[in-house]
């Protein structure tokens, strides 16, 4: 095996985040207590529903939070030393963290050939002039292109969804990357580069840690571990495979019936009242009990966030 | 209901994207379209709202002519409405929630005002699950979700006999997508409509769909009528 960026101990990405919130006095509650820990060619998945948190989560990765959104008692440590914020942070962002986003078509720019898009990159690499295109289109050719150079001088606007989300790749290829933080890459396409999708990453980046964020359980899988997210908090926590086979929170288990595999078990609001659970309303098993107590039961490898 | 397609085909520039495409959908049935980006899945919703015109072909609805090329009846097409894929751009983002459905429900003549309009609106939402609160947010504020019930609100308002969702649950997770797919289901009963859904996800139109049409190079290249 290659000699890699760290010693075995050291995650590539410790993260404590403490309270991440907006309104005014923090009055909004967006994420609170998750943590994980990825080392390098690990693969880490914050799965959930739409608002969990799991976005808010990666951007504050990256000091990308929206303004009006705070952290407070966050931990971050970057291969091993505590994450920089500011101008630090933007230097490594797009070299040693790379963020590939959930739409490529969008987050391409459009008046710009693939060319100039990944010539800046490979820039920043301290590509030479004569070896910038042989470059790219190694880029191209490792993200699944069978013909890099017909790909080279095309517009975004010429692509179809899943090639621009190839190119996103190809893109972030050309860096040093050590974290990689992808944003429900494969939203709105086909099936089978979905299941690509890690397989892919893992060809480009081998060395890297990868941050997945999805609702897609099926690339969640693919991940070594997973962090299942409700309203901000961090209800079940563990090996991909023991989670998803057999989980321990009924939130993660209304997500796995929720599967069309699974027969689509719709998860209807069952009950008024408020509890310290954000599942509290839908849960099929909750009781009195809930409302007052929602505590961490197991440990940082492998725990759920529940009282039943 | 019923919905003839017949012999449709549509190109852009050079390429073929739908030729001789023959389809039927029935009312209180939800028909799948399965098939590959490029396919022209959403070539034949556009083209069923009257969006794109086709360069052969009729479409009957209920026996009627409602489009063929250079003819679209448009107040039969008032009886299909679409839900898109990306809830949120579906959505005028600087107008509230509230604000669109009285417009849209003002349009069409649906109530004459004050009261009528507040009462109508509200029970289009709560139809979908959501309560009047929701009229004074403006799309940012929504979740894709919540946005995703909205748009289904806007479709259901004008009681269509056909509703097309083009990937409209491949944005969503699984609990919403499960929860949307319930709410349709639940109004095709009530109401007899039929639904057309569009999705490359061949497990939840396994699912879901009664009729599944399989898409490739411009037709059916398979069909499985009442698969369950």
């Amino acid at each position: 095996m290659d000699k890699g960026f760290l010693d075995n101990k050291t995650a590539v990405l410790s993260y404590r985040g403490g309270i991440i919130s907006a309104g005014k006095d923090g009055s909004i509650g967006i994420a609170e207590g998750v943590s994980f820990d990825i080392c390098e060619r690990e693969s880490f998945a914050l799965i959930g529903e739409t608002g969990s948190g799991k976005t808010m989560t990666a951007l504050s990765v990256m000091d990308l939070l929206p303004s009006g959104v705070k952290q407070e008692g966050e931990e971050v440590l970057f291969m091993g030393k505590t994450i920089p914020k500011g101008k630090a942070m933007q230097a490594l962002l797009g070299n040693e963290i790379v963020y590939i986003p959930q739409n490529g078509a969008e987050s391409l720019d459009p008046l710009r050939t693939v060319r100039k898009q990944m010539y800046d990159g490979l820039k920043k690499l301290g590509t030479k002039k004569e070896m910038l295109s042989s470059e790219a289109s190694s880029k191209l050719s490792l993200s699944g292109f069978e013909d890099p150079d017909e790909i080279l001088d095309k517009y975004p606007f010429q692509l179809s969804g899943g090639m621009c989300q190839r190119v996103t790749i190809a893109i972030a290829a050309c860096s040093n990357a050590k974290l990689i933080i992808a944003d429900e890459p494969s939203n709105g396409l086909d099936d089978d580069f979905a299941e690509d999708f890690i397989a892919l990453v893992r060809r480009i980046f081998p060395k890297a840690a990868v941050l997945m964020i999805t609702h897609d359980i099926s690339i969640a899988s693919k991940c070594g571990s997973i962090a299942v997210l409700c309203g901000g908090k961090m209800m079940e926590k563990g090996r991909a495979s023991e989670v998803l086979k057999d989980p321990c929170s009924p939130y993660t288990g209304s997500l796995i019936a929720a599967l069309p595999e699974n027969g689509m078990k719709a998860t209807p609001v069952l009950r008024e009242g408020k509890s310290l659970c954000p599942f509290y309303s839908r849960c099929p098993e909750a009781s009195e009990v809930c409302i007052s107590s929602f505590p961490w039961q197991g440990d940082e490898e492998r725990g759920r966030r529940c009282v039943l | 209901m019923k919905l003839e397609i017949v012999k449709l085909s549509k190109s852009f520039g050079n390429k073929q994207i739908l030729s001789g495409l023959s389809m039927e959908l029935e009312g209180g049935r939800i028909t799948g379209l399965f098939g590959p980006s490029g396919c022209g899945k959403s070539t034949v919703a556009r083209i069923l709202c009257g969006l794109e015109e086709p360069d052969g072909g009729d479409v009957l609805l209920d026996g009627q002519k409602l489009l063929s090329k250079g003819y679209y009846d448009r107040k039969a097409g008032l009886g299909i409405q679409i839900v898109w894929q990306q809830p949120h751009a579906s959505l005028d983002p600087v107008q509230r929630v509230g604000t669109g459905l009285k417009e849209l429900a003002s349009y069409h003549g649906l109530a004459s005002g004050g009261k009528e309009l507040e009462s109508l609106t509200d029970g289009v939402l709560a139809s979908v699950g959501l309560s009047g609160d929701i009229k004074k947010h403006f799309p940012r504020q929504l979740s894709g979700g919540e946005a995703q019930r909205i748009a289904l609100a806007r479709a259901l308002m004008l009681s269509p006999r056909l509703l097309i969702m083009d990937e409209a649950t491949s944005m969503l997770d699984v609990s919403m997508q499960a929860n949307i797919s319930a709410l349709v289901k639940e109004k095709i009963e009530k109401t007899g409509m039929g639904v057309l859904f569009i999705s490359h996800d061949r497990d939840l139109l396994d699912h879901l769909a009664d009729d599944i049409y399989v898409f490739k190079n411009g037709g059916v290249e398979s069909s499985s009528i009442g698969h369950k």
